[in-house]
């Protein structure tokens, strides 16, 4: 969070911080059955929180990761790749809204009024992230069979590249 | 685009195409070429993106844009927090070598409890023989011995030395009480005011001042550096992400986790396609523009969308003057404008003297996936660009600096001679010198020829010079109304008066910005003088970042006066170099007098002890005939009569 940014008073906006802690039991609800999943989601929701209370990018990053870890681990014992996609996504709209909050407190405080702009802001991440995911499904879907070695290598190959074109 | 990104694409697109067409025929990727050709690719590849995820989460975010932000106005020091910092610094650290028989005009450091002896001592000295009648000697004496008040925490201060025993807890680690030498040095304080006649602090009252003994020096508004456009950082994340849980999806052989990258792909992608519009039209209105001073003003601010994009995210700060605060309601706001939509927000501020600039505001819009923020500053806005506040001319006469001045326009011996009509002294004659003005009397006795000199008839012409040094800017709270601008106030105030009776009056400041009017009459004089008074030019709202040297300053003004001009000093004299000015100005033969806003706040012990120092160098620059007005300046000027002798 860059330091000239801050407003003396800083308060977080009510809406962003609400939805993302919902995303957080969204996901813990998610992995729940496995208890290693579950202590990694808890924790990264703790971090979560940490890094809003005390406007700490890193704690926020951490808690992200220790979520999406978490979604990881329970994916690959033997869930679907459906599933995998869709707890996917309340981890990244837990990150994006409290990075926003973050902002958005530091720069404008909560006196003025930020609900629109928390709204648009968290419509146009969540069609974004509808847009890509089902692309990125409807990609897989269409792969006959199970691919070969190459075909994948060449496929990561791709992400690599556009990944950092688009830096 | 750049090689590197032109490359990156190129081989994007030719390996999804490759890895499509063997997904659509699988048949040629089996065999033993494409397999090792296939892990060498994966095991190269996933290391290329796990080094370069590893590169990019160690770079750093990009460097801050420092935000103006209008609840930073200025803030200013307080009379006698230096002091109060002296007392707060007081500890254990160095007590065993102080030393009391120290001789003070020896090297080496002294520790804070001999620096606050030093200050507490003259102080006591001063305000003692001023108000007892006696002599420096005789009330050291007094203070010596201790019999000069009846608390005994004053009366030890200084009879007992500066190594009272410590109490138990402050050899403890983490408590820090408060040290016997500052309680007492405390209760020195509260006698001395009480002794003075001023209300005195209560002495119990730990803390006190906050010692913010640096009066902030940025500038308040800095919009030098914008427009900026810059990241949030969040696609550098996004990209760490994707390349990470790719390398291990493909490694691990787990086609969900691969898939969630087309999440970071998406949201990476979305920042470099989408621009937001940035045409913004900002208009402010005010509910009066030239409010009385103590008026709350209520200012609204407009923003509209006039590109031809919705602006998804927008965040305005608008421009307070830097000398007023805002009341109630928040200068800003934040809201998501369709093309042709408005927004507004309306914030109180309340309005002190001066003529205040609306600075220009500033904007943030950021994309719409968050991913980059574009900082500018609105340069256009309609509406009023000023508040004019107080100031006002006023119609009747006001005092003249000294009382040997006489009020009306008149005579007065300027201590000039020349030509003139009155006899003022002989001097010998000089060839050129005009032959009506040779003494024929002294001739016919004496046999030499001399000249007579008249006193020439001149006005009094007078310069009111006002103090904006780096030191004078103190408030009685930290966010309160600075020194120099209450002495913009009285300077007008007299200087207006003056004009209005036709003196010829000048205006001179000493600090950063030097500006001289030399002493006329006529309205456009008078204008002129207003102008540099009421704005923010001349006199800031900040404190001007370097100290001014007072010997080159008064050299410099003795240098632009002329021989006869009189001159009003305006300073607040919380510093010894106010002192020094006047007194430096007087010896330089011009009829000084000075006229002090009081700026100190005797509530609490540090601001007791400005206030008290403050009235010890009253009484100095009194005693060396200097006539001093000491003004409140929640007075008019106009109310407060002559100081007494």
């Amino acid at each position: 969070m860059p330091s000239g940014d801050r407003v003396p008073s800083a308060a977080l906006p009510r809406f962003s911080v609400a939805v993302s802690a919902l995303s957080v039991l969204v996901v813990c609800a998610l992995v729940a059955p496995a208890p290693a999943p579950l202590a990694l989601a808890v924790g990264g929701g703790l971090a979560l929180g940490a890094g809003l209370g005390r406007d700490a990018e890193f704690a926020l990053t951490a808690g992200v990761a220790g979520l999406f870890a978490a979604v990881l681990v329970a994916g690959s014992e033997g869930r679907s790749v459906e599933w995998a996609l869709a707890a996917a996504v309340p981890v990244v709209l837990a990150w994006v809204t409290a990075r926003h909050a973050l902002r958005l407190g530091a720069q404008v405080g909560r006196a003025a009024g930020t609900l629109r702009v928390e709204l648009v802001h968290l419509v146009s991440t969540t069609v974004l992230l509808a847009a890509g995911g089902g692309v990125g499904y409807l990609a897989y879907r269409s792969v006959a069979g199970s691919p070969s070695p190459l075909a994948l290598g060449l496929l990561l190959l791709a992400v690599v590249a556009f990944t950092v074109s688009l830096r | 685009m750049t090689s590197t990104r032109r490359l990156s694409v190129g081989v994007g697109l030719l390996s999804i195409a490759v890895g499509g067409l063997l997904l659509a025929l699988p048949a040629l990727g089996s065999g033993l070429v494409p397999r090792t050709v296939a892990t060498l690719l994966t095991v190269g590849v996933g290391t290329a993106a796990v080094v370069i995820a590893g590169r990019r989460l160690f770079e750093s975010d990009e460097p801050p844009v420092r935000l103006p932000s209008p609840e930073s106005r200025p803030r200013y020091r307080t009379p006698g927090s230096s002091f109060a910092g002296l007392l707060d610094d007081v500890s254990t650290v160095g007590r065993r070598a102080v030393d009391d028989a120290d001789d003070w005009d020896g090297d080496g450091e002294f520790a804070p409890r001999e620096r606050v002896f030093a200050a507490l001592h003259d102080l006591a000295v001063a305000v003692l023989a001023r108000t007892e009648g006696r002599d420096a000697g005789r009330a050291a004496d007094r203070l010596a011995d201790g019999r000069w008040t009846d608390d005994e925490d004053a009366a030890a201060f200084f009879a007992e030395g500066l190594r009272p025993p410590l109490p138990r807890r402050a050899s403890l680690p983490w408590v820090r009480p408060e040290l016997p030498v500052a309680r007492r040095a405390r209760h020195v304080v509260a006698e001395l005011a009480d002794r003075a006649g001023t209300d005195a602090p209560d002495p119990t009252e730990g803390g006190g001042l906050a010692a913010t003994d640096e009066a902030e020096t940025g500038a308040y508004w800095p919009t030098a550096d914008l427009p900026r456009e810059r990241s949030t950082g969040r696609t550098k994340r996004v990209t760490v992400a994707v390349l990470l849980t790719s390398a291990v999806g493909v490694v691990a052989g787990l086609p969900g986790t691969v898939l969630t990258a087309a999440f970071g792909v998406a949201l990476a992608g979305a920042a470099r396609v989408w621009r937001p519009s940035t045409d913004l039209a900002v208009s402010r209105s005010v509910s009066t523009r030239t409010p009385t001073p103590g008026e709350a003003v209520e200012v609204t601010v407009t923003v509209r969308n006039v590109g031809e994009s919705t602006v998804p995210d927008l965040r305005l700060l608008d421009g307070v003057p830097a000398g007023l605060g805002v009341t109630s309601g928040t200068a800003r706001f934040a809201t998501a404008l369709r093309p042709g939509k408005a927004a507004s927000t309306t914030y109180t501020v309340e309005a002190v003297p001066g003529t205040h600039r609306f600075e220009p505001p500033v904007a943030v819009v950021g994309d719409v996936a968050g991913a980059r923020e574009t900082v500018q500053a609105v340069e256009r806005v309609d509406g009023p660009a000023t508040l004019d506040c107080g100031f006002e001319r006023r119609g009747r006469e006001s005092e003249a600096p000294r009382p040997q001045v006489t009020l009306a326009p008149g005579r007065r011996t300027a201590g000039v001679s020349g030509a003139g009509v009155e006899f003022d002294a002989l001097r010998e004659y000089r060839p050129g010198d005009p032959p009506g003005r040779i003494d024929w009397n002294h001739r016919a006795k004496t046999g030499d020829l001399a000249t007579v000199e008249f006193e020439e008839p001149r006005r009094p012409r007078v310069v009111v010079v006002l103090d904006a040094r780096h030191a004078a800017y103190v408030a009685e709270t930290p966010h309160g109304v600075p020194a120099p601008r209450h002495g913009a106030a009285a300077a007008f105030a007299v200087a207006d008066g003056l004009l209005e009776s036709g003196v010829p009056t000048g205006l001179a400041t000493v600090g950063a910005t030097g500006c001289w009017l030399p002493p006329k009459t006529g309205s456009a004089h008078r204008e002129a003088v207003r102008d540099r008074l009421a704005g923010d030019r001349t006199v800031p709202w900040t404190a001007p970042s370097e100290e001014t040297v007072v010997a080159d300053a008064a050299a410099d003004l003795t240098a632009r006066l002329s021989a006869d001009a009189q001159v009003v000093l305006v300073t607040p004299l919380c510093d010894d170099n106010g002192v020094s000015l006047a007194r430096r100005l007087d010896a330089a033969g011009h009829s000084v007098s000075v006229v002090s806003p009081d700026c100190t706040d005797p509530s609490t012990v540090g601001g007791a002890y400005g206030h008290l120092t403050r009235r010890e160098r009253i009484a100095m620059l009194r005693r060396r005939d200097v006539p001093v007005r000491d003004w409140d300046p929640t007075t008019p000027i106009s109310e407060v009569s002559h100081a007494e002798r």
